[in-house]
């Protein structure tokens, strides 16, 4: 049973058999409000801080979660109500993480195993063309066409973050880029 | 058969549920079964109405099975083909095998045996039987514009590129799910709050304990195929990419989304077949049951475990190599439970005094041809043999085995058991043995090869074949036959029961939950005065004390 | 239904004859409320796994789009639905304390900044049309980089999504108040008020996440 705070006194007989439930008090709710708005201003201040990835991430998920348990032990009465109702909501939050964690096992890992060449040459020629896309100033609706069809593993920006510096990797790419453009007419006639 | 209160027989004068409100006269009988807050007739809609699919989709199986005979492709075209395995498997996951159990055998019994008037929202539940209907409407819209022929698994990229009602299709089970959603929750929230006094957690029936694991499954995994299905509509009908790999997008993600939902679905296909099965085996072996804790435990257990194993249906899908041998361990876990189920039943019966009586029968088709399923699973989840077994009829055969034969043949057995409470009639006993024998008969024949055929490679889904599997595949479809008969057989002497059968006795088995107190058929509020459950649930008086197994 | 057995003189009428108390049946339907929004949390995690997907295979992107996101808007947006949440518990107080008057001024200020929510998203929305920002296959925007058209999936989605469980929050919050001036939620039985409060709180909730997570990506 919920422990009563502050009991509702019933006003004579006809409130007679309603329940008792807690009360809280308006310097509660007024607390919390005013903790969600300072914790707002922190959310937007702390992204302006320039943390680095992917602890921007934490830290902006510890601030959300903070002011998610305050809704919800206060404005949502967890904190005076049956323990269940918090089991329920702790129960799908789990659910939910475990929906993500082994999913992120399943994307975090492609690739690991060198299973098929053909895969690494897929991954370049999209690396090819995004990046021809990208110097040549094109926009997206002209660069969705030239894409070969098939699965992206990576952000095509990803070629500048992985050394070979930017001169390198595209020499190797204008080579990619010829000696491809036949294979892609090739698969395009013949395939579906 | 003795009660240790009379109350159920006060009957005041008072009408079943089943009749009360038809001498008002058409209309107010009509306002009284389809604007019922009546558990037992809003069950009742639902056994029809889920009974009717069911004979739907039994027919598109034969169509499929009769294609199947030969290896040529001689009846239907790969389109057509394609769209009758689709119907069957659609229908029969959407509209029969997930609401079998839960809605329409325990929608009748749940509150009875807890001691309740009702279950906890009356009209959430008429709701979730008109949100049924709907889905089921849109699902028949689908079919009749053409059908669809994705399979049910809706797999991308090819349903968000298909031509065809897949949209209709995909909103009739996205609706469907939320009818699956409001029963979980209704059902969640009348076991914990609406037992009566006296029955704690774990004096319940063991009915009650599936159909709460299975409803705390029906709540966390539905939505999200909700929100899977609303993402296939979303790229087909305005391109978002998210399953695109042209845009994007990932494919085998969309596979991640939906087995999320599908694989805790196959738990809620089975749990509450188990909960049967553990009220049956009791009650016809007139012996306490034995491990009920670990009966109780083991199924909250399989539920929770049944969500951290999805990913055994996507090994060769291009998952990762780690995330497979991840879920191929995680998924041995879950046969853990489900054994210790088995070994608990087998226990039961062990020194009790059986009756082979048509209930018992199904129980014991339960007990071997679930167990069949289960081990086959076994093989599907070592990922080095799945590579091998993947897409073949071997899977097939597996999930028959435990779909078909677990979820349906207990169902059966929980008709057959509760018929009279349900109906106050009796059917023809000789007939019910003869029904359960056909039916165990026509299964096997119908399956077994499949797991041959599979083994040595025949793939699901074709419907044209090399000619060495045809005389398995003859043999399976003969099998349908067989097993299409009994299941006929079974229906006409229901129905034939439902009309003209002699009345039942009030507790013909001498079960003691406290569904057998009340009237049979129950009257509308089921009880008069709420019932105090004082002692277990299979307490049975008279327990043989010299065989001195009996106390667990 | 009518209910053929014996009231409890101290047994309120609101209780339904298949509860043994009112004490029974307030808990039956907060419990079912939390249940509900236990299943309303893993549909939206459908949205949220694609979201996470997919800022871990296209970081670069993610920052792009975030940028295009107007972070004053968003701000406010947040502060709106948090002073609504507010509003909304004060709203439920009132009824435990039996204020009919403060019930309804704090269940129209719900509503007010409810819509007021609707009407900056109105402008979000309008002002990415016009750059040519629409959702997927209508994708026109001519200064995308990377796979932007992703992130726009991905965003229109979740605050589509939420959107509509906004719109939807209006409508039921708005039959809440003509039922207030009613006089309903003034004898004891207010476990409706605290239910949809329950789901304006979610509401909030969710928002409070999709705030850092599409707008503050830096």
């Amino acid at each position: 049973m919920a422990t009563p705070k502050n009991v509702s006194h019933s006003a004579g007989g006809s409130h007679a058999g309603e329940p008792h439930e807690h009360i809280t008090p308006l310097s509660v709710y007024l607390g919390v409000f005013g903790a969600l708005m300072v914790l707002t201003v922190v959310t937007v201040v702390i992204s302006e801080l320039g943390i680095p990835e992917p602890w921007n991430l934490v830290v902006a998920m510890i601030v959300a979660i903070t002011k998610a348990s305050l809704v919800c032990s206060v404005f949502m009465h967890l904190v005076w109500d049956k323990r269940l109702n918090t089991v329920v909501l702790l129960g799908a939050v789990f659910f939910m993480l475990v929906f993500f964690t082994l999913t992120m096992v399943d994307l975090l890992s492609r690739g690991m195993v060198d299973e098929i060449n053909d895969q690494d040459v897929m991954l370049e020629e999209q690396k090819a063309v995004w990046q021809s896309c990208m110097d040549e100033k094109q926009d997206w609706a002209a660069c969705k066409d030239k894409l070969p069809k098939g699965y992206w593993f990576k952000d095509p920006n990803y070629v500048e973050d992985h050394g070979g510096g930017h001169g390198g990797d595209h020499a190797k790419d204008d080579h990619a880029k010829d000696d491809h453009a036949k294979d892609d007419h090739a698969k395009d006639a013949g395939g579906h | 058969m003795d009660h240790h209160d009379d109350h159920g027989h006060d009957h005041h004068d008072e009408p079943s549920y089943l009749v009360y409100g038809k001498e008002k006269g058409m209309a107010a009988f009509l306002k009284g079964w389809f604007v019922t807050v009546d558990h037992k007739r809003i069950g009742i809609l639902y056994l029809i109405s889920v009974l009717f699919f069911f004979l739907i989709a039994g027919m598109a199986a034969l169509i499929v099975r009769t294609e199947l005979m030969t290896a040529a492709p001689d009846m239907l075209t790969g389109d057509q083909y394609n769209i009758a395995f689709t119907l069957h498997g659609g229908i029969m996951v959407f509209l029969v095998i997930i609401p079998l159990t839960p809605a329409a055998l325990g929608n009748f019994v749940l509150p009875l045996m807890l001691g309740a008037k009702d279950v906890a929202f009356p009209k959430l539940n008429l709701a979730s039987l008109y949100v049924y209907w709907t889905g089921a409407a849109l699902l028949v819209y689908a079919v009749l514009g053409g059908g669809f022929d994705t399979g049910w698994t809706f797999y991308t990229p090819y349903s968000t590129q298909a031509v065809g009602p897949v949209t209709w299709a995909l909103l009739g089970a996205f609706t469907l799910g939320f009818s699956s959603i409001f029963t979980g929750l209704n059902f969640i929230v009348t076991i914990h709050k609406m037992r009566a006094p006296g029955m704690g957690f774990f004096r319940m029936p063991l009915m009650l304990w599936a159909l709460y694991a299975t409803a705390l499954t029906q709540l966390l995994a539905t939505p999200v195929l909700a929100i899977t299905l609303a993402l296939v509509v979303m790229e087909r009908i305005m391109g978002v990419g998210i399953f695109n790999p042209e845009l994007g997008g990932d494919p085998v993600l969309m596979q991640h989304f939906f087995w999320f939902y599908s694989h805790p679905a196959v738990y809620i296909m089975i749990l509450p077949a188990f909960g049967i099965i553990s009220e049956l085996v009791s009650v016809h072996s007139r012996k306490r049951i034995f491990g009920y804790g670990a009966i109780a435990l083991s199924s909250v257990s399989i539920a929770l475990i049944g969500f951290l194993v999805w990913g055994h249906h996507m090994f060769v899908s291009g998952q990762s190599e780690l995330s497979g041998v991840v879920f191929s361990f995680l998924t041995f876990f879950v046969a853990v439970p489900t054994a210790i189920k088995i070994f608990s039943w087998v226990g039961t019966m062990w020194g009790g005094s059986i009756r082979f009586n048509t209930p018992m029968l199904y129980t014991l088709s339960f007990l071997f041809l679930f167990l069949i399923g289960g081990l086959t699973g076994l093989f599907l989840s070592t990922m080095a043999s799945d590579v091998h077994l993947h897409d073949t009829y071997f899977v097939v055969a597996h999930f028959h085995y435990v779909m078909a034969s677990g979820a349906v043949i207990s169902f059966l057995g929980g008709l057959h058991h509760w018929w009279p409470k349900m109906f106050g009639t009796m059917y023809n006993e000789t007939l019910g043995k003869i029904g359960a024998l056909i039916i165990f008969i026509g299964f096997n024949l119908t399956f077994f090869p499949q797991f041959v055929m599979g083994s040595r490679g025949m793939p699901r889904r074709y419907h044209e074949y090399v000619p060495e599997f045809e005389s398995l595949h003859w043999m399976s479809t003969i099998g349908s036959y067989v097993l299409a008969a009994g299941l006929f057989l079974v229906m006409f002497y229901l129905l034939y029961a439902l009309f003209k059968g002699p009345k039942a006795a009030d507790n013909p088995w001498g079960a003691v939950t406290l569904e057998w107190e009340t009237a049979t058929p129950p009257i509308e509020h089921n009880f008069h005065h709420t019932p105090v459950c004082v002692r277990g649930p299979y307490d049975f008086p008279e327990i043989d004390e010299s065989l001195g197994k009996g106390h667990h | 239904m009518a209910n053929a057995h014996a009231h409890d003189p101290n047994r309120p009428a609101w209780v339904a004859h298949f509860f043994q108390s009112g004490e029974q049946q307030i808990e039956s339907a907060k419990f079912g409320m939390w249940l509900f929004l236990a299943q309303e949390i893993l549909f939206f995690s459908g949205l949220f796994m694609a979201y996470v997907a997919f800022r871990w295979l296209y970081p670069e992107t993610w920052l792009a789009g975030a940028d295009q996101l107007d972070k004053v808007m968003g701000g406010i947006n947040t502060v709106v639905l948090i002073t609504s949440s507010f509003t909304m518990a004060l709203a439920v107080r009132a009824a435990q304390t039996k204020n009919p008057t403060a019930l309804k001024i704090n269940l129209l200020l719900t509503i007010l900044f409810a819509c007021g929510f609707m009407v900056v998203k109105y402008f979000e929305y309008t002002h990415k049309f016009h750059l040519g920002i629409f959702p997927a296959d209508h994708y026109a925007y001519a200064g995308s980089t990377g796979l932007m058209p992703v992130f726009f999936a991905i965003y229109y989605c979740l605050t589509g999504l939420h959107g509509i469980h906004v719109v939807i929050g209006i409508g039921v919050l708005a039959w809440l108040l003509i039922l207030a001036q009613k006089g309903r939620f003034m004898d004891g039985n207010y476990v409706l008020l605290e239910n949809v409060g329950l789901y304006w709180h979610l509401v909030d909730l969710v928002w409070i996440f999709l705030f850092p997570l599409l707008y503050l990506v830096k």
